[in-house]
């Protein structure tokens, strides 16, 4: 196991998130267990782990979603659970599997949370129109969200999430149903972002996104941080995708059990 | 099949009953709440046949009739749970004759179906006058029993259909609206033929007659027939039965048939005008921005739409009957209705402040962004009650506008918007702080708007229990001042200025005290209304 980067440390900046022993118990199963994490300013984190490893529940816990059982969390030196409002006002999360005040149009979803945030009016109806024309959902006035595609929401809660300009976005799976066309534009954005002097912390399940789009990445499997680093620390030499298979993949090639499911057997 | 989803039906029950204390306390609830309804019913029966056996068949009818009404408006306006959702077997090769078999077997473990059926047997102790109209009551029992079950079944199923789509969502909403108010006015009409107590008999013997002739009633009518040899009479009204139950069966098929290719699943409204005009209106903050989305899901999401309707029952059903123009009716020299009407109002303050208690609920897991934007649990709080105010007070002005006019004393107007407002902001103060406790449950946004839950769920008998001594102690001054301006009506100007500075100060309290609370417990807030998916 890689110890989380001693940057926190060695650098004047305070981490953009500072993970330190989130724990998380539901009934008898402990679905995080543990886990520290220093995501430098500046940086974009891909996090990646099997189904039911806990990525969710520990982005919920460093967001203010579900309240940790042990540990802490904090967005550039502020406390999520003891400064909310602090952390809140610099973090842009999108979350996974939650639904979205989806009778109202895009537009009106985008003045609902900037207004949320106490933002001037003025500037939440100009960064309305620019989020929503850069992600390709300016036609889409008078359609309430509720009608829009899979990836259509995807990006109206990537834009909720943008609107009040946050030094640190928190994204789960946010290249899940979105189109090609779409992801690309969601990639330049968040490049620019980042370039920019802000922080990404992303979860994905697709090894080849992480690699392209990610300078570091954490491996996350059965609660508990298996690897963390650089792109290059964590993959030492071969591919992530591999590199994901030896850590935590058992039995991934065995298929020889689904004999029956091959239809020229029958 | 049927054997299978029994099981399975009473695992899920029993699962629920494991993940949540609240699901016992439910449970609990209803079968008491079954037991003496029954109970009641089974007493009156008994009754009757002691002590006035000749009403027994018009009872019988009248009741059955009743029955089968009740039990279609307990299933579309509470809603039934319903863990059997065809939509669930949409992915699996079942095929809907099965389907429809099991999930009518595994329908004995809902309790309104064990009302129906044991509901439609005491009708045989009425029928022990005669030994033919007993065995041929016994004969009928695997038919009343089938109407009571299958009836509401198949509204619930078509009703439930019609409220999603789009296009019918408006009309069905409002049809739905006029055909409870057209039944209350024939029951008020009925009622107002009663001058004396031995009209009773006669009104009953008219509304038996009538409804002996209708799909609800003609079942229960078939042994007074048989046992007076009226076979032709007898035949008629079982064929009338049989046609409504075999309707009610193919039609419930066919639902559940489209159900399995083509799910019930709530969409918007298509496309909607982005008005500025409530964004104008309100201030741009926090507050004005959780009002104004408050108000425009009253009316773009069916669910909250429900809840506007059934609000708006106790106006249009005092104004219909103003308009029928029943109400100056005496009995013995008593005036029907008394001035007491003119404290409607009040009734329907209570009900729209229970709408505060779960207003939280119907968010689901969307209540995450306001988590997430770290707005203030006070800003939450205060920006609900304005939405759920500016729709519901104007309705309560009306509605004591209509009911002093029905009163026929205009002398009370203050007393009556004094007693509603004053209930409705003191009831709702405590509501906003109990809901940010126990915020009740809610159907899931894109699921069956007539689906589990739809009336809070059990939490909001807590919200009942609250408000109860809430009203007996703080709301006493209000409260008597507006009942004794019956008498002295300037007093009514004085329930209006105590409701509106109480029912301010309780306001006050619960976006402050409750703020407080959801700001400490807003984690635990969402993973309880979360839940229901």
């Amino acid at each position: 196991m890689t110890s989380p980067a001693p940057l926190a440390a060695s650098e004047p900046l305070p981490p953009a998130l500072h993970l330190h022993q989130l724990a998380k118990r539901f009934g008898s199963k402990v679905a995080v267990d543990g886990i520290s994490l220093a995501v430098p300013q500046g940086s974009m984190l891909g996090l990646v782990g099997p189904n039911g490893a806990g990525k969710t529940t520990t982005l919920s816990m460093a967001t203010g979603l579900l309240r940790p059982d042990h540990g802490t969390a904090a967005v550039l030196g502020r406390d999520v659970w003891r400064d909310p409002a602090a952390a809140k006002a610099l973090m842009g999360v999108l979350p996974d599997g939650v639904h979205l005040f989806d009778r109202l149009t895009g537009a009106e979803l985008l003045r609902y949370n900037g207004l949320l945030r106490s933002m001037p009016e003025a500037e939440v109806v100009q960064r309305s129109a620019s989020l929503l024309h850069a992600l390709g959902l300016a036609d889409t006035g008078g359609t309430l969200v509720a009608d829009y595609s899979a990836g259509m929401r995807k990006k109206i809660a990537l834009a909720c999430a943008l609107i009040h300009a946050p030094r640190l976005l928190v994204l789960d799976e946010p290249f899940e149903a979105v189109d090609p066309v779409s992801g690309e534009a969601i990639r330049r954005i968040l490049r620019d972002y980042v370039a920019s002097g802000g922080t990404v912390v992303l979860s994905s399940h697709v090894m080849e996104l992480v690699e392209s789009l990610c300078d570091r990445v954490a491996i996350v499997a059965d609660g508990r941080l298996v690897a963390a680093g650089t792109l290059d620390e964590v993959r030492g030499g071969s591919s992530l995708q591999q590199r994901f298979v030896d850590l935590v993949g058992q039995r991934a090639t065995d298929t020889e059990g689904l004999a029956w499911l091959r239809t020229s057997s029958r | 099949m049927a054997a299978h989803l029994l099981s399975l039906r009473l695992r899920l029950l029993v699962g629920g009953l494991r993940q949540s204390p609240w699901a016992i306390v439910a449970l609990v609830v209803t079968v008491l709440g079954a037991i003496s309804l029954l109970g009641t019913a089974l007493v009156g029966a008994i009754a009757i046949r002691a002590l006035a056996p000749e009403v027994g068949a018009d009872a019988a009818v009248v009741a059955g009739a009743v029955l089968v009404l009740g039990l279609t408006a307990v299933t579309v306006l509470i809603g039934t749970s319903d863990p059997l959702a065809t939509e669930r077997f949409s992915l699996l090769p079942v095929r809907v004759g099965p389907l429809r078999r099991g999930v009518l077997a595994a329908s004995v473990l809902d309790a309104w179906v064990v009302v129906g059926v044991l509901g439609s047997a005491i009708g045989l102790v009425v029928w022990s006058t005669s030994v033919a109209a007993l065995v041929a009551a016994l004969m009928l029992l695997p038919i009343t029993a089938a109407t009571a079950v299958l009836v509401p079944r198949a509204v619930a199923d078509l009703l439930a259909r019609q409220l999603a789509s789009k296009a019918a969502r408006d009309a069905m909403a409002i049809v739905l609206l006029v055909a409870i108010v057209g039944l209350v006015i024939a029951v008020q009409l009925l009622v107002g033929s009663v001058r004396e107590l031995a009209d009773l008999t006669d009104v009953l013997g008219g509304a038996a007659a009538a409804a002996a002739w209708t799909p609800l009633g003609a079942a229960f009518d078939v042994p007074r027939a048989i046992a007076a040899g009226a076979w032709l009479e007898a035949a008629a009204k079982l064929a009338i039965a049989l046609a409504t139950v075999a309707l009610a069966w193919w039609g419930w098929g066919r639902l559940l048939a489209e159900r399995l290719t083509n799910p019930i699943v709530l969409r918007g409204g298509g496309r909607v005008r982005e008005g500025r005009l409530l964004d104008r209106l309100l201030p741009a903050t926090p507050v004005g921005a959780i009002a104004a989305r408050s108000i425009r899901y009253r009316r773009r999401d069916v669910r909250h739409l429900m809840n506007v309707l059934a609000a708006l029952i106790v106006p249009a059903i005092v104004g219909g009957v103003q308009l029928a123009g029943v109400v100056e009716v005496d009995v013995d020299g008593m005036r029907v209705p008394p001035d007491g009407l003119a404290l409607v109002p009040l009734l329907m303050g209570f009900v729209a402040a229970a709408i505060v208690q779960i207003d939280l609920a119907y968010d689901n897991s969307a209540f995450a962004w306001h988590l997430l934007s770290g707005v203030r649990g006070a800003h939450d709080r205060a920006g609900r009650l304005l939405g759920i105010a500016i729709v519901y007070v104007p309705t309560l002005v009306v509605t004591a506008v209509l009911s002093t006019w029905a009163s026929g004393r205009w002398e009370l107007l203050p007393a009556s918007i004094g007693g509603g407002v004053g209930t409705f902001l003191l009831l709702a103060g405590a509501m906003l702080w109990l809901g940010a406790l126990l915020p009740g449950e809610a159907p899931a946004p894109d699921a069956n708007p007539l689906g589990r839950g739809s009336s809070g769920g059990i939490q909001s008998l807590a919200g009942i229990a609250l408000s109860l001594p809430v009203l007996g102690t703080v709301g006493l001054p209000c409260i008597a001042l507006a009942v004794s301006a019956l008498w002295i009506p300037w007093l009514g100007w004085l329930s209006l200025a105590t409701g509106l500075l109480v029912g301010g100060l309780a306001a006050w309290f619960g976006i402050r005290v409750g703020g407080a609370t959801l700001d400490r417990r807003g984690p635990e807030v969402l993973a309880h209304i979360a839940k229901e998916r």
